[in-house]
C-alpha cells in the first residue's frame, strides 16, 4: 500500500493545498484522509487512490470551512481581505476565480487528470453534473482572461 | 477533431504551478498519521490532534508549563554541544556560524554552540520567511496566515527578542524578502488585492533606520521570490506575459533568464531551477549559468532535484527525491555522486558546511561538503521545524 501511496500522494496533496488555498489546511486535511485509509478505507477496491484520497480531503477541507464559517463573528468576516500563504501560489490566486464546488472539480480534472466518471464516481455525482460544473468553471475563466487580456 | 478550448488549456498551466508546493516526505505524514489512529484506538479523547500542526503546539506548551523553555529565555536542550553525531573537534559548523530556523508554531530558534535561544514571533502561525541581516544583529520575519489573519512582516531584534511590525502587505512565501549587502535596507515582496480576483504585486524597500519605505519599479510579472545575490537585486516572477528571473537595474528590471535563480556568486555563476511539468512526486531540473550560458546538470528526464548550492570547481550540490533521497554533488556533464540523506529542499551554505531544514522534524542536518559527512544538530524535542525558514549568521 505504501508503494501506491508514495507514487501519489505528492499529487494528492498538491492538489489539496489548490482548493484549500495553503499548504498546512491540505496537511490537515490529507492527514485525516490517510487516518481513515489506515483505519481499512475501500483502498484496495479502488484503482485510482490518489482520487480515493483526494475526495476524503476535499470532505474534510468542506467540514472545516463550515465549521469557521460557523466560528467567525459577521464582522470579522464582513472585513476580511485575500490573504496569502506560507505557501500561496499563483494556482491558488487563479482558483479563487471559482466557486468551491467548481475548485474541487476543477482540480479533479485538470490537476489530478480524473475522468468525468471518475469524478462522477469519488464525489458521488452524475456524470452530466460534474461536466457541467468544469463547463461553468471553465466560462469564469474565460470571462476572467477575457477580462485579464482587455485591462 | 476540435481545437482545445482555451480555457481548459489555461486551467491546466495554471494549476501546474501547484507542482511548486514543497510538501515534505510520505513518512513523515505516515507518522502522524499512525500516531493519530493510535491515540483514536486508545480513546484518549481528551484532546484532538488534528495537525502537525497542534501537535507541536501541544508539545511546547507543556513544555512551557513545566518551565523548560519560557520565551524569549535561553534553555539548553542538552548539556553539551547540540550534535546527536558530535562532528570532529574543529569540524563542527556552529564553530563558524549560528542558525536561525522558524518553526510551524512561530517562534525563531537561534541555534549556537550548546546553545539553543527561543523566540516567539508569532505565536500560533508558521514562520514563512526568516533573513538575517548581515551584522546579525537583526532578521526578517514573516508569520504566516492563519484563519482570519493575514501574513504580518517584522523585524526581530536578536538581542532584545523584540519584533516591530512592519505597515505592509506581505506574501508569505520563503524568499519573500533579502537584505542589501550592506544591510541598509530589506527588499519585501508585497501583494495588494482588490476584492477576490485581483492581486497586483510589488516590491518595496524598507530601511529600518529611519522606518521608511518606498515602492520600487513595478515587477514584469507576479512576484514569487525577491533575492539580493552577487547579480544584485532581483525578483522570479510569474507572467503573464514572461515567467523567470528579472535583475533591477538603474531604470528598469532586466530579464536574465527563463529559469528561477537560487544563488549566485561573486563570480557571476548561478544556480537556476525550472518549475515542474507535473509529470513527477517533486523537484526540478536545475542549471548552472555562467555569463550567458545556462548548463543542465541533472537528469533531463527526471525533475527529482532541489537546488541547494553551488560548488567551486563547477556544479552544484542538490537533493534528490529519486529513490531513498540523497544530497547529491553534480559536476558539469551530469556526472554525480550522492549520498543518502533526510529530505532537504533548501539550505544555507557557510563555508565547507551546507545547513538544511528537514521541513517538520526537530533537527538541522548539517553537510560537510569536502567530506561528505552528514551530521544532525537537535534543536530540541517536540519542536516542528517550518519549511525553508532557515538563515546563518556568521561568528
Amino acid at each position: 500500500m505504501e508503494d501506491r501511496l508514495d507514487a501519489c500522494y505528492t499529487k494528492v496533496l498538491r492538489a489539496l493545498t489548490g482548493v484549500a488555498g495553503s499548504l498546512d489546511r491540505a496537511e490537515d486535511a490529507f492527514q485525516e484522509a490517510l487516518v481513515e485509509l489506515l483505519e481499512g478505507g475501500p483502498h484496495t477496491r479502488v484503482e485510482r487512490l490518489e482520487g480515493w484520497l483526494y475526495v476524503v480531503g476535499v470532505r474534510r477541507l468542506r467540514r472545516r470551512r463550515w465549521r469557521e464559517r460557523l466560528e467567525t463573528p459577521i464582522s470579522d468576516a464582513a472585513s476580511r481581505t485575500s490573504m496569502p500563504d506560507v505557501t500561496r501560489v499563483a494556482a491558488a490566486e487563479f482558483l479563487r476565480l471559482l466557486s468551491a464546488r467548481e475548485r474541487e472539480i476543477v482540480v479533479a480534472r485538470y490537476y489530478l487528470d480524473l475522468s468525468y466518471r471518475e469524478i462522477a464516481e469519488f464525489f458521488g455525482i452524475s456524470i452530466g453534473t460534474a461536466s457541467s460544473t468544469v463547463s461553468r468553471a471553465l466560462d469564469r475563466i474565460r470571462r476572467a482572461v477575457g477580462t485579464e487580456a482587455a485591462s | 477533431m476540435n481545437a482545445p478550448d482555451p480555457a481548459e488549456i489555461v486551467a491546466r498551466m495554471r494549476l501546474r504551478e501547484l507542482d511548486h508546493v514543497a510538501v515534505a516526505p510520505l513518512a513523515v505524514y505516515l507518522a502522524d498519521a499512525k500516531r493519530h489512529q493510535l491515540r483514536r484506538h486508545r480513546k484518549r479523547n481528551w484532546i484532538r490532534l488534528t495537525s502537525r500542526t497542534s501537535l507541536a503546539a501541544v508539545v511546547i506548551a507543556g513544555a512551557l508549563v513545566v518551565g523548560v523553555a519560557l520565551p524569549g529565555l535561553r534553555v539548553t536542550p542538552a548539556a553539551t554541544p547540540t550534535s546527536a553525531v558530535t562532528p570532529r573537534i574543529g569540524a563542527d559548523p556552529l564553530d563558524v556560524v549560528q542558525v536561525l530556523v522558524g518553526s510551524v508554531d512561530g517562534s525563531v530558534y537561534r541555534v549556537g554552540k550548546g546553545v539553543v535561544d527561543v523566540l516567539p514571533v508569532c505565536p500560533g502561525r508558521a514562520i514563512a520567511t526568516l533573513r538575517s541581516a548581515p551584522d546579525g544583529r537583526r532578521a526578517f520575519v514573516v508569520c504566516g496566515a492563519r484563519s482570519n489573519q493575514a501574513p504580518t512582516a517584522s523585524i526581530l531584534d536578536l538581542r532584545t527578542g523584540h519584533a516591530d511590525l512592519l505597515p505592509m502587505s506581505v506574501i508569505a512565501v520563503p524568499a519573500a524578502a533579502a537584505w542589501s549587502p550592506d544591510g541598509g535596507s530589506v527588499a519585501v515582496a508585497t501583494q495588494v488585492c482588490a476584492g477576490t480576483e485581483l492581486c497586483s504585486t510589488s516590491v518595496v524597500l524598507y530601511v529600518p533606520a529611519s522606518a521608511t519605505q518606498r515602492t520600487l519599479l513595478p515587477a514584469p510579472g507576479s512576484i514569487r521570490e525577491v533575492r539580493w545575490t552577487a547579480l544584485g537585486l532581483s525578483v522570479y516572477v510569474v507572467g503573464p506575459p514572461t515567467t523567470g528571473t528579472y535583475v533591477l537595474e538603474a531604470d528598469r528590471w532586466r530579464f536574465v533568464t527563463a529559469r528561477r535563480l537560487v544563488v549566485a556568486d561573486a563570480a557571476e555563476r548561478a544556480l537556476l531551477d525550472e518549475p515542474s511539468l507535473g509529470s513527477l512526486p517533486g523537484g526540478h531540473r536545475v542549471w548552472e549559468r555562467r555569463g550567458q550560458i545556462e548548463t543542465l546538470l541533472t537528469d533531463p528526464e527526471r525533475e527529482d532535484a532541489y537546488a541547494l548550492a553551488l560548488v567551486e570547481s563547477g556544479g552544484a550540490i542538490v537533493y534528490r527525491v529519486a529513490g531513498v533521497g540523497s544530497i547529491a554533488t553534480y559536476e558539469l556533464g551530469g556526472r554525480f555522486t550522492e549520498r543518502q540523506a533526510e529530505f532537504c529542499a533548501s539550505a544555507e551554505r557557510h563555508g565547507d558546511w551546507l545547513l538544511c531544514i528537514p521541513p517538520g522534524r526537530d533537527h538541522i542536518a548539517a553537510y560537510a561538503i569536502s567530506s561528505g559527512e552528514i551530521y544532525t544538530i537537535p534543536i530540541g524535542a517536540g519542536v516542528q521545524l517550518a519549511p525553508l525558514a532557515i538563515s546563518l549568521i556568521p561568528r
